[in-house]
């Protein structure tokens, strides 16, 4: 009896220090653990062609170090970032090669945008987006954005923003909802990968170059501004077609919108009437809206009936006699907002008639409806289906109201 | 005289049930849906719940009718004494090869997924040792673990859901029902074949303190499993589209991965993953006692807990063994293991059934909760 309690007596204590001594070894951090201080945050990549088969993959590496040292003293803080080039033959590669290369562990899991560079959109992304979905650090939902012109230009180009960290600033711009602008196409890389392999859609992606923050100032005004002249900010004006996995062209801020007027996903945005040049009336602001499309399949052909619904709101107004306290005025705003956006949407359709690429979705609509025929059509439908669609586009505004303000003031004669 | 003295409420038979289904289901499953089934996958799931519901009667009133007995004892009894003992080893090595598959399954996703540099046999290992640390503990243990676990799992997954809702484009549900039936049959029975596992109820009613209520068991374990794979599902294709979907190793991670809240709060999906990998440790635990349970039957050991060490060396193995890679556990997943799991899981009640009926064994319904059949 005494033998055993005294057994027990050390075992017990015994097998508890190795538990915990055992617990201390694993609970400590996973296998592959490392120092904060040796890790590399990479906070954008861009990808360009370099030579027929190779790309030319930019690194735009975080230093959290000078993130931290901005926030004590005012001031503009300094750029916390450096780029680093690798050319390689795929992606993957490069990233090797770059942990090769670099003192720290390359770790992916801070990246939020990829920049595609515009010859490499145009030679074919899929195949250098297939890193990004396979990689275990990543997730779908980094923003995907296609260059004017190319990628590492862009990074490089970026250290005169008046930002610390160029990726925060692109993703809080893309995340922000368009309440101001409605010419944005935003899209992540699940969208992006979503549009590409899904029938009936070709995929669209934000557009992404760098203007200068002074840009409307005449010649002799910039001179005036000195140094300031070359700061520099990321614009988003627009987005980028693509043709299977392949970029075809870039449309303008307007086309772009109108593609969003057709998807009904505008969600924000002033329209400033009248669209033809008569001076200018009246500036309004889109509230919201909604889009219904219905293919119409005849025996002579597929026709499509869009309907666009609208409402909104008036910003500001130019012009005295527009006298907005009487309904007949209002209606008239609207009918010029209906022209304005009516014009907006058959600029995309034209364009993705004139490019055989369905970037607004037309055919997703007939696949929805009826997935025996698009199954006839599928194959012809780029190229002799959509150049000749008709779409009747039917525009209805509603202003909701004028502001805190009625009619517009006028000085007394 | 049973083995297991424990006894479970209903309940804890529900969780338990559903949770050795749903916590490998929602893995690789959706991605093999949508395979088959693009964007009706869902009515896929709609039929695999009316099979399922149809086996759950099968098994549960198979079970109702030797209340107080575990199904290797009554198979015993229907298939003489030696066939008992080859039901026995059948089951015992089935359930034991569902728990080492499961094992590599959650092992493999570690890996792949969170932990690439991390060798496959320490985390194996790993859960292992704790899992055979609970199935040494009792039945009554882990059916309690899992009365807290599973709820709070399905409860995160909702409000996750929910931030995610802003993301999602259910157009892309459209077309619906333009797949044959055939094709929606296919991906059913891939579905049919994780339900099968929940056969498991078999060891589990003989242990449940009212086992009188065990057929109400059977819609609440469908409607358990049904709900959230169809939402699961359903939001997978409206924000990823059918064809991406059915590309991914493992779309509710990704689905997972895409939860921001406000902007600011991200990655949650480590706290999903964390509790997913309690649920599949409870899922092994479930199997692992089954399988257990029904060896030390076959032996007439008085007790399977003197199993458990050994048989855990034997589960860790085995979980090294049994796939190679993990393009190769989605083909199993997808071909073979639908006609292996679906031959044995619903073949063996069939027969079972049929020969307690020809042979007029087994307490009728009424006189279930008197159980005369008492050893």
């Amino acid at each position: 009896m005494r033998r055993q309690l005294k057994k027990l007596r050390i075992w017990k204590p015994g097998c508890l220090c190795l538990l915990i001594i055992f617990l201390a070894g694993m609970g400590a951090g996973c296998w592959n653990r490392t120092e904060i201080e040796q890790l590399g945050f990479v906070t954008i990549m861009g990808i360009d062609t370099a030579g027929p088969q190779d790309v030319l993959v930019t690194f735009q590496m975080a230093l959290p170090r000078m993130l931290t040292k901005g926030t004590g003293g005012g001031g503009v803080p300094g750029k916390a970032y450096f780029n680093a080039s690798v050319r390689a033959r795929n992606v993957s590669d490069a990233v090797r090669l770059f942990s090769e290369e670099d003192a720290k562990l390359v770790r992916l899991k801070q990246l939020s945008v990829i920049i595609v560079g515009e010859d490499l959109a145009r030679r074919g992304v899929l195949a250098d987006l297939d890193f990004f979905t396979r990689k275990a650090q990543l997730r779908r939902s980094i923003w995907v954005v296609a260059a004017k012109g190319r990628a590492a230009d862009l990074m490089i180009k970026s250290g005169t923003l008046q930002v610390p960290l160029p990726s925060k600033y692109i993703s809080t711009i893309l995340e922000r909802k368009e309440i101001l602008t409605g010419t944005r196409y935003p899209v992540n890389l699940a969208q992006f990968m979503s549009m590409v392999t899904r029938p009936g859609i070709d995929a669209l992606m934000s557009s992404i170059e760098l203007t200068p923050i002074l840009s409307g100032l005449s010649p002799t005004e910039k001179k005036d501004a000195g140094k300031e002249v070359q700061s520099m900010a990321f614009a988003f004006r627009g987005a980028g077609v693509f043709k299977k996995d392949k970029l075809v062209f870039f449309l303008g801020p307007s086309e772009t919108r109108g593609v969003r007027w057709l998807q009904g996903r505008v969600v924000g945005g002033t329209i400033t009437v009248p669209v033809d040049s008569q001076g200018t009336w009246a500036s309004l602001v889109i509230h919201s809206e909604s889009t219904k499309v219905t293919p119409i399949v005849r025996p002579d052909g597929i026709r499509f009936q869009v309907e666009i619904k609208e409402q909104g709101y008036i910003s500001s107004i130019q012009r005295g006699d527009l006298d907005v306290s009487q309904p007949k005025y209002v209606r008239l705003l609207e009918q010029e907002r209906e022209k304005a956006i009516r014009r907006e949407a058959m600029a995309a359709i034209k364009k993705s008639q004139k490019l055989h690429s369905d970037f607004i979705g037309f055919g997703e609509k007939i696949y929805e409806t009826n997935p025996s025929l698009w199954n006839q059509i599928e194959k012809d439908w780029d190229d002799q289906w959509l150049p000749d669609l008709s779409v009747d586009l039917k525009v209805s505004c509603q202003i909701k109201h004028t502001g805190l303000t009625a009619e517009p003031a006028k000085p007394i004669l | 005289m049973s083995i297991e003295k424990g006894m479970i409420s209903s309940r804890q038979t529900i969780f338990l049930i559903t949770n050795v289904i749903f916590a490998t289901e929602i893995q690789f499953l959706p991605a093999l849906l949508t395979r088959y089934a693009g964007q009706d996958a869902w009515v896929a799931v709609l039929l695999a719940a009316v099979l399922g519901l149809l086996l759950g009667a099968l098994v549960i009133h198979l079970g109702l009718r030797f209340p107080r007995q575990n199904v290797v004892e009554y198979g015993t009894e229907l298939l003489g004494k030696w066939g008992g003992r080859v039901l026995g080893m059948i089951l015992g090595l089935f359930f034991l090869y569902a728990a080492g598959a499961a094992l590599r399954e959650l092992g493999d996703h570690l890996v792949t997924a969170i932990m690439p540099e991390t060798p496959l046999v320490v985390l194996n290992a790993l859960f292992a040792i704790v899992i055979a640390y609970g199935v040494y503990l009792g039945l009554e243990v882990f059916a309690r673990v899992s009365e807290i676990l599973f709820p709070t799992f399905l409860i995160m997954g909702l409000v996750g859901a929910l931030f995610l809702i802003p993301q999602l484009n259910f157009e892309l549900l459209k077309p619906a029902f333009v797949h044959p039936p055939m094709a929606l049959l296919r991906s059913s029975m891939n579905i049919y074949s994780f339900y099968g596992e929940g056969s498991a109820i078999l060891f589990l009613i003989p242990c449940m303190r009212h086992s009188e209520q065990a057929p109400r068991i059977n819609l609440k374990v469908t409607a358990l499993l049904t709900i959230p794979l169809i939402l699961l599902v359903v939001m997978e294709i409206a924000m990823f589209g059918a064809p991406e979907t059915s590309r991914m190793i493992s779309p509710t991670l990704e689905l997972a991965k895409m939860i921001s809240i406000g902007g600011f709060l991200e990655r949650i999906e480590s706290f999903l993953l964390a509790l997913w990998i309690t649920l599949v440790a409870l899922k092994v635990m479930l199997l692992y006692y089954v399988a257990l349970l029904s060896f030390a039957q076959v032996f007439n050991l008085c007790d399977y807990r003197p199993l458990v060490l050994p048989g855990a060396i034997i589960l860790v193995s085995l979980s090294m063994l049994v796939f190679t890679d993990v393009t190769q556990t989605r083909e199993f997943l997808s071909t073979s293991w639908n006609i292996f799991a679906i031959t044995l899981e619903t073949g063996i009640p069939i027969v079972l059934y049929i020969l307690a009926l020809v042979r007029k064994k087994g307490t009728t319904r009424q006189g279930g909760s008197t159980n005369e059949e008492t050893t």
